[in-house]
């Protein structure tokens, strides 16, 4: 055999190899749930009985709720912290959680007093929890010394007061009917109690060493490992009861392939997913897999600079809003999973919330006469945008282009950025469109803070330029419930007739858990609880 | 000798503080906000501006990278913008994870490629040489990610022989069972280099007038392979091998990610993600002065594994 001849031989061993290895690697996904034969097989590194493996995706930013970015922080938050209240799993309104009720607003509206629970522990020893741990805590966020991240947040705040062991005052320089979401243990966390004397202690650099708490789980500084692994063991003298689970273990996996197999091996109990081919391909078709769909309080949404032409006027904002095809998006970027918004970027869910009946159809006809109303032809129309570079939102605007390009508009495309280079162009007037999403809680206040003046580029992200609803927003901030209800749906009409902001999408958030976990409950917006949860028998 | 290794040494660490400069302006230069990516949806400019005081990144980028320079040389090499610790802690934490499985995939590539480099040759042409030849283009051409990801399918999920994700307890036998996988999937193209290489190397030394001279003396056929042939054979060989460790250390940063494992690559992964500036330049800096070291390591080798290599 020549050498020549030989040579071809292994090259196509080798290329029936390589081959062979792709079409075993891309077999197609079960389509059942099959539980296995040999029950050995699944319980290799089965977690201890009573440990609860919950992977995230995100590192998490520091442990003090000052200084603390990014959503990593709020699952590992809502363990080892307590809050005044907590979000409820099922409705996300506040709950009274250290708190032994809802606030009891003074006459002007201006001061909220709690009665907090007696008996309350902090971790590692530091004793009782106190009113002035309260005040302390919250005081940070507004001392200009500490530069807390989040002093916009508190904008609202005067000061924090320990009227006695048990009772904070907090003193408001205006009335806010939002302003409980604040007190409320939830991302990133700002709601979160530390020990004024185990923060005199240890200092900051000493409280992200060893982070003190007083939630249901103590932080096991001994087994955590930076961007790695956190281990929490339960809190026998939480104040509600030692939990049912004894420790959670949090690694940090960001691979979405590889936390599904993870589960599939029984090596992770539970995790949020944003992956929604992934979910597709192992929930309830790959045994122990299982999951839960909820609504997440968020919007995806196309701000459109209002101070450019055409778009300062409203018919050409609504001319583009009507070429978009929204349940496009849905199907081809979301699988199907998700909601479409009505015209205002409210999610429906909120409080304070109602529907006003107005949505935009996918019209092109409708979206050809506006242009030509505003005088412009729409095979003329010019106009760039930017978004995200992620996967998701490169296809997302791929859709949206495919949308413009369909309905016969000149030169119209969001291109999508690497995230810093987006963070950098977001902010300029030479974006026609900047397609952006926001995760924010069933309060209005947060959503309706993207349109208001004080937001507007550099200062905030306010990115439609658009000031018109101040007053309405300014209004609406009242404490009266009815009364908010009223000005919100004020807002919501005054959205929808200027549409500074394209609403597309609310997003559907993924759970996958094993059928070890019990208990997982869904509401708009999950919000871990470790109390919700129990290992199965 | 002794000054041509003072001499690599000092190429070397002008090497190194160009890659220090060259990695600080790049990660300053590409657009992006590290403070907005930290922000995320959550951006406000008075949060911003707290942050970038923090991070010392409202100062002009000259006197960032004098600072960065001055601190350097004295050991400290900053702080994460995300944890808060010292980047050096971390990533010496890490290196351990990663330098057992350089050193396992190594193994693995040594006691798979040079035995089958080996029959290949002495069985030149024959089914075995073609098909040992097929399985290294194979094991080549297969992106070592995607190795992984059928790995973990089948010896995981399917047979249920390994872990899937995390480099395991303290015990030693849950460790190797966490380093299996990782390792055939990052060793296995230097394995089917080796054995390439092996096969080569032998069959030109199996040509040489010293083996026909040892073969004519009626030396036993292993001893002429295994004691004069093999250990000629193995000098082109084991100078690659000096440089797969630090290609190996390159290859953990996706193999790392596939498994969920705790180490270098890893690290550095999850920190670009999260624009963390500062622990991005200093892993590279550190990958840099391995592929540096390993370099010189292995010029300097060469005189050592041949004697007839002089170094003027």
């Amino acid at each position: 055999m020549s050498r020549f001849t030989s040579r071809k031989i292994a090259l196509l061993l080798a290329s029936v190899l390589v081959l062979g290895f792709a079409a075993f690697g891309c077999g197609p996904p079960e389509e059942e749930v099959e539980e296995p034969e040999d029950p050995d097989v699944d319980e290799v590194d089965e977690p201890d009985e009573d440990t609860i493996i919950y992977a995230v995706g995100e590192a998490v930013c520091g442990w003090l709720p000052e200084q603390t970015t990014g959503s990593g922080f709020s699952a590992p938050a809502r363990l080892f912290l307590e809050g005044l209240y907590r979000l409820d799993v099922e409705t996300a309104e506040p709950v009274p959680s250290l708190a032994k009720d809802m606030p009891e607003y003074s006459d002007d509206g201006t001061v909220l007093t709690i009665e907090i629970h007696e008996g309350a522990k902090w971790h590692h020893g530091y004793g009782e929890v106190t009113a002035e741990d309260v005040a302390f805590s919250f005081n940070r966020h507004v001392d200009p010394d500490v530069d807390s991240v989040h002093q916009a947040q508190f904008w609202a705040l005067e000061e924090a007061v320990a009227v006695d062991d048990y009772t904070v005052e907090f003193h408001l320089s205006e009335p806010f009917g939002g302003f409980i979401y604040n007190l409320t243990l939830m991302h990133p966390g700002w709601g979160g109690i530390i020990s004024k004397e185990a923060f005199e202690d240890l200092g900051v650099e000493g409280l992200e060493e060893k982070p003190v708490g007083a939630g249901p789980y103590v932080f096991n500084t001994d087994e955590y490992i930076p961007r790695e692994a956190l281990v929490f063991d339960a809190h026998e003298d939480y104040f509600k009861g030692a939990p049912d689970i004894d420790r959670v273990e949090m690694p940090q996996i960001e691979d979405s392939s590889t936390l599904a197999m993870a589960m599939e091996a029984r090596e992770i109990d539970m995790t949020l997913l944003r992956d929604v081919p992934i979910w597709e391909e192992y929930t309830g078709r790959v045994y122990p897999i299982d999951g839960h769909t909820y609504d997440e309080i968020h919007i995806t949404k196309m701000d459109i600079t209002t101070i450019n032409e055409p778009w300062d006027d409203p018919r050409a904002r609504w001319a583009i809003a009507h070429t978009i095809d929204r349940e496009a998006i849905r199907q081809i970027v979301y699988e199907g999973y998700g909601l479409i918004p009505d015209a205002n970027i409210l999610h429906p869910d909120m409080m304070h919330v109602e529907d006003i009946g107005v949505d935009i159809e996918h019209d092109v006809d409708r979206a050809h006469e506006l242009f030509a109303e505003v005088g412009v032809e729409a095979g003329d129309v010019e106009a760039t945008g930017c978004t995200y570079g992620s996967a998701e939102y490169r296809n997302f605007a791929e859709v949206m282009n495919t949308s413009f390009a369909e309905a016969g508009l000149g030169d119209v495309e969001i291109e999508p950025l690497e995230r810093g280079a987006f963070h950098d162009q977001r902010g300029s007037v030479e974006n026609d469109f900047v397609v952006i999403a926001h995760p924010r809680w069933p309060d209005p206040d947060p959503f309706l803070s993207l349109v208001h003046g004080d937001a507007i580029p550099p200062d905030g992200i306010n990115f439609c330029w658009w000031d018109e609803a101040d007053d309405l927003i300014d209004k609406s901030r009242v404490t009266d419930g009815d009364e908010r209800t009223e000005i919100v749906t004020e807002i919501q009409h005054l959205l929808s007739e200027e549409m500074p902001q394209v609403p597309l999408y609310h997003r559907q958030g993924f759970v996958m858990v094993t059928d070890r976990v019990g208990g997982v409950k869904m509401g708009p917006g999950w919000h871990f609880d470790p109390y919700q949860l129990y290992i199965e028998e | 000798m002794k000054t041509y290794a003072v001499k690599r040494l000092l190429q070397g660490f002008i090497t190194v503080i160009g890659a220090m400069t060259v990695v600080f302006l790049m990660v300053r230069l590409v657009p992006g906000d590290p403070v907005a990516t930290l922000l995320g949806d959550y951006y406000t400019e008075e949060a911003a501006q707290v942050l970038r005081s923090e991070f010392g990144l409202h100062q002009p980028i000259y006197v960032q990278y004098f600072n960065y320079l001055t601190d350097a040389f004295q050991g400290d090499f900053g702080y994460s913008f995300v944890t808060g610790r010292p980047v050096y802690n971390t990533l010496v934490e890490a290196f351990p994870f990663t330098m057992e499985l350089a050193i396992a995939s190594l193994v693995f590539a040594l006691t798979i490629g040079v035995p089958v480099g080996v029959m290949a040759a002495l069985n030149r042409n024959s089914w075995i040489d073609m098909l040992s030849m097929a399985f290294a283009i194979a094991f080549i051409s297969i992106p070592g990610f995607y190795l992984g990801v059928l790995l973990l399918q089948y010896f995981s999920l399917g047979l249920g022989w390994f872990p899937v994700t995390g480099v395991g307890g303290p015990e030693l036998a849950d460790r190797l069972r966490h380093l299996v996988l990782p390792a055939i999937a990052l060793g296995a193209p230097t394995a089917a280099i080796s054995a390439r290489m092996t096969r080569s190397s032998v069959v030109e030394v199996m040509g040489e007038d010293y083996i026909r001279t040892a073969r004519s003396k009626g030396i036993h056929e292993r001893i002429v392979v295994f004691k004069h042939a093999l250990r000629n054979a193995m000098i082109p060989v084991v100078a690659i091998i000096g440089l797969s460790v630090a290609v190996r250390f390159g290859g953990s940063v996706v193999i790392e990610t596939v498994f969920a494992r705790r180490g270098v690559g890893y690290l550095l992964i999850q920190s670009i993600y999260d624009r963390d500036f500062v622990q991005v330049q200093f892993g590279i800096l550190f990958y840099a002065c391995v592929l540096v070291l390993v370099n010189i390591i292995c010029d300097l080798s060469y005189a050592g594994l041949d004697p007839r290599i002089r170094y003027n």
